[in-house]
């Protein structure tokens, strides 16, 4: 297993991911740089010329790949950066669907999720632009080196590492929600007081299927909190069916009264 | 008095039968993303992929936001109301709707914020219909050419400058200079025809402010309320300390308010009181929302925030009922420059325009209408007959008065046609000066126009113009029906001149200006005052050599 993990590090296709994390994050830090890199007064000679001073010690590939980029045209620097962005994401999703590892990154990322989601301090401190991006990464591993798939510890490195005015666990979700599109599948988090009984997830599995024509993977979260009742969750869908949020409705409504 | 009581278990059973009635029949579907920036009155949104533009969110606190900005990743939102309780990570939910308002005529009389709830203390306002702010404005088939008179009730503008049901006219100039209360005296014009009943000839008024003062738009009311104009009028407050968002769409809602006037066949006057405002509240919100700022830091689409406004002022056509929607947007321009960004471009969407200079104010010289640059492209063809037979020539005089005036500066001797041109352009002037609240009804305009005009004037001393106006109309009231004809079919008949001409010359003989007796006092009581002068100095020499 660990020679497993050792081995998809070194891939090809993933040094070119990380080290074009790497050059987005470093764009995004950079203004004068990033600037530089999408204003359209520059050609993409002169652009690409810089880029190969500045990241000069990447891989061959990654220079392949900045260099078509950066032939494009961009409105703004952050275009640049969330192009880089995407491309190195499509090569990891790409190396991980070519594993057949996909499914278990997306499982281990919505599991992140959710886990630093019930810690705020946590899941602020990996968010917080005041901390340093090493000790963010090193809080990261400090809870799952070793414990997940290389590739989606390198995924939860690159949203903290890069934040980009994003919010850490709202990245993840975000992560996730692009790799369940390229799955063709919809991730749904069902929380519950406690485990939801077959029949309940075969017909929450039709209705679901129904409505997105997508195939449906559950994602099962016991949560004490909800009373009774259960709450389903798919993309930017709540259903909430919890008795809960019925007792917060009832709530709210005093207050009006 | 009897001591108020509040029965707990009274409380406590009300609240029980609430929450026992209460029912919430399903679990509920929700689209919900994340907050991830907030301040400014703005907000940055994650996930609502599906969320449209201009739709409305709600925030955790129950405020709501509207989304402008759809980016494939963030979605930027104007917060609607407080935004002091909004935090980075709360979630927001999408509603489906679009901004809309309550319209209905139980907002006559009402002053409501942008989002329609009132604000005077009046209690809430019984509204069953909706209509959305960024409706589309009538197409070509749907409308019809300008033919009806508003009257604004100022001479300046009746005449020269006259406006049409339907028409867009600008009212420019810098601070200070009286623009809104030639807005708030076209209001207050309005009375008269809303007192006859009859739909057709009433007016519905809407005073949308915008970042004014709190006091001002108290002071508009109490004015309005004064002369029994809050009864047809609905004020829109959008005042300074209102976020940027209630600003830039607070015209939209008076304009939302008057279309469904003008859909029933009705007839809206709306003022937007000003846009220069409007469009510094949107410049903030778009700089927020880091849009790419243009000319003067505005948004590329700063024109299409006030065309797609404007368009909505229409005379709509016979088959849709024939209502009208005429707007008088307010801009300011600082010193005077008309060429200036947003000045420019509401001329240029505008039928004309009513330009007030600040010299002219400043020369007692009001309401200060600049006769040689203020036009009307439409409201001609909407004049009365009368007011058409005798303005004629007035704008043609007043600018031959100008020039001559200007040349007679330095000249020392002028012959006889020019001192005479002189003098008719001097109490021509004067005749088109109006106090604020005083607005003259129409038939009054047409005698007093075709008075100056004809040379009825040339032989009163300029300050006796005034009184002139007053006991002119009142004669004319009581020893001819012309003003009744005028009032009845709008036009000025042979017959009805020539008993003018001669109820005029009737009046002028009995006229002896008050101006003129106090002055024949004044210059006694004045050698008066240089006897008591001289002797005081005679006193003073005394004083000092003792």
């Amino acid at each position: 297993m660990e020679n497993k993990n050792q081995n998809i590090r070194l891939f090809p296709s993933v040094v070119a991911a990380k080290q074009l994390f790497i050059i987005a994050s470093t764009i995004d830090d950079n203004v004068a740089l990033g600037n530089f890199l999408s204003d359209f007064s520059h050609t993409a000679g002169e652009k690409q010329r810089l880029a190969g001073e500045v990241f000069e010690k990447t891989a061959e590939l990654t220079k392949n790949i900045l260099s078509d980029l950066l032939v494009r045209p961009y409105s703004s620097a952050k275009d640049l950066e969330d192009s880089i962005e995407d491309t190195a994401l499509d090569l990891v999703f790409d190396q991980a669907a070519a594993l057949g590892i996909l499914d278990e990154i997306v499982y281990e990322l919505n599991l992140a999720a959710y886990s630093i989601k019930e810690y705020p301090l946590l899941s602020e401190k990996l968010g917080e632009k005041g901390v340093d991006k090493e000790i963010r990464k090193s809080i990261l591993d400090e809870f799952f080196l070793d414990k997940v798939n290389p590739l989606t510890l390198m995924l939860m490195h690159h949203s903290t590492y890069a934040l980009r005015e994003r919010n850490f666990v709202s990245t993840l979700f975000w992560l996730v929600s692009l790799i369940t599109k390229k799955l063709n599948r919809v991730l749904v988090n069902v929380t519950a007081t406690t485990e939801p009984t077959k029949d309940q997830l075969i017909r929450l599995e039709k209705i679901i299927e129904k409505r997105e024509k997508k195939e449906v993977t559950f994602n099962i979260i016991i949560d004490e909190n909800l009373i009774s009742g259960m709450k389903v969750q798919y993309d930017d869908t709540v259903i909430d069916g919890s008795t809960s949020s019925k007792i917060r409705k009832l709530k709210e409504s005093v207050e009006k009264v | 008095m009897e001591e108020l009581k509040i029965d707990p278990k009274k409380v406590r059973d009300a609240l029980g039968r609430f929450a026992k009635e209460f029912s919430v029949s399903s679990a509920t579907e929700e689209e919900v993303g994340l907050v991830v920036e907030a301040g400014d009155g703005i907000a940055q949104i994650e996930g609502l992929s599906s969320l449209m533009a201009s739709e409305l969110v709600r925030f955790e606190n129950g405020t709501l936001g509207l989304a402008l900005n759809l980016n494939e990743r963030k979605i930027g939102v104007v917060i609607l109301g407080d935004f002091i309780g909004i935090e980075e990570g709360q979630t927001v939910k999408r509603t489906g709707e679009v901004l809309s308002i309550p319209v209905g005529d139980d907002f006559l009389g009402r002053v409501i914020d942008p989002m329609g709830n009132p604000v005077d203390g009046l209690g809430q306002i019984k509204s069953s219909e909706r209509r959305v702010l960024e409706a589309q404005a009538p197409n070509v088939m749907h409308r019809r050419s300008v033919y009806k008179p508003i009257q604004t009730g100022i001479l300046a503008i009746d005449s020269m400058t006259p406006i049409g049901r339907g028409q867009r006219q600008l009212i420019i100039g810098d601070r200070q200079t009286g623009k809104t209360a030639i807005a708030v005296d076209t209001i207050i014009n309005q009375k008269k025809l809303w007192e006859t009943g009859d739909p057709a000839k009433q007016v519905r008024c809407i005073y949308v402010a915008i970042g004014q003062k709190g006091s001002t738009i108290a002071s508009v009311k109490g004015s309005l309320e004064e002369a029994g104009a809050m009864e047809y009028t609905t004020i829109v407050a959008s005042p300074a300390s209102d976020s940027a968002g209630f600003k830039y769409l607070a015209p939209y809602s008076g304009s939302a308010l008057g279309q469904h006037w003008m859909y029933e066949g009705k007839s809206v006057l709306i003022i937007f009181d000003d846009l220069s405002k409007q469009a510094e509240a949107y410049r903030s919100v778009s700089l927020l929302l880091r849009r790419p700022p243009g000319r003067e830091a505005y948004p590329g689409d700063v024109f299409y925030l006030h065309s797609r406004l404007l368009e909505r002022c229409a005379q709509l056509s016979d088959d849709l009922g024939g209502g009208s929607m005429t707007g008088l947007p307010l801009v300011e321009t600082k010193a005077n420059d008309v060429s200036a960004y947003i000045p420019t471009n509401v001329i240029s969407i505008t039928d004309g325009q009513v330009f007030l200079q600040s010299d002219l104010f400043n020369a007692n010289q009001r309401p200060a209408v600049d006769v040689g640059i203020s036009v009307s492209r439409v409201g001609g063809a909407a004049q009365i007959p009368a007011m058409k037979k005798v303005s004629g020539t007035l704008k043609i005089e007043l600018a031959q008065y100008r020039s001559l005036a200007a040349f007679a500066m330095f000249a020392s001797d002028l012959d006889a046609a020019s001192r005479q041109q002189l003098d008719r352009g001097e109490r021509l002037t004067e005749l088109l000066k109006q106090p604020q609240y005083s607005p003259f009804p129409v038939e009054a305009q047409v005698a007093l126009i075709w008075a100056g005009t004809n040379g009825k004037l040339d032989s009163l001393p300029v300050a006796a113009i005034e009184e002139f106006k007053k006991s002119y109309i009142d004669y004319l009231e009581k020893h001819s029906k012309v003003l009744e004809n005028v009032r009845k079919t709008g036009d000025l008949s042979d017959k009805d001149l020539s008993e003018l001409e001669k109820t005029t010359d009737a009046f002028l003989k009995q006229f002896t200006p008050i101006a003129e007796a106090n002055s024949n006092d004044k210059a006694s009581n004045a050698s008066d005052e240089e006897q008591d002068r001289a002797q005081e100095v005679v006193q003073e020499k005394v004083v000092k050599e003792k």
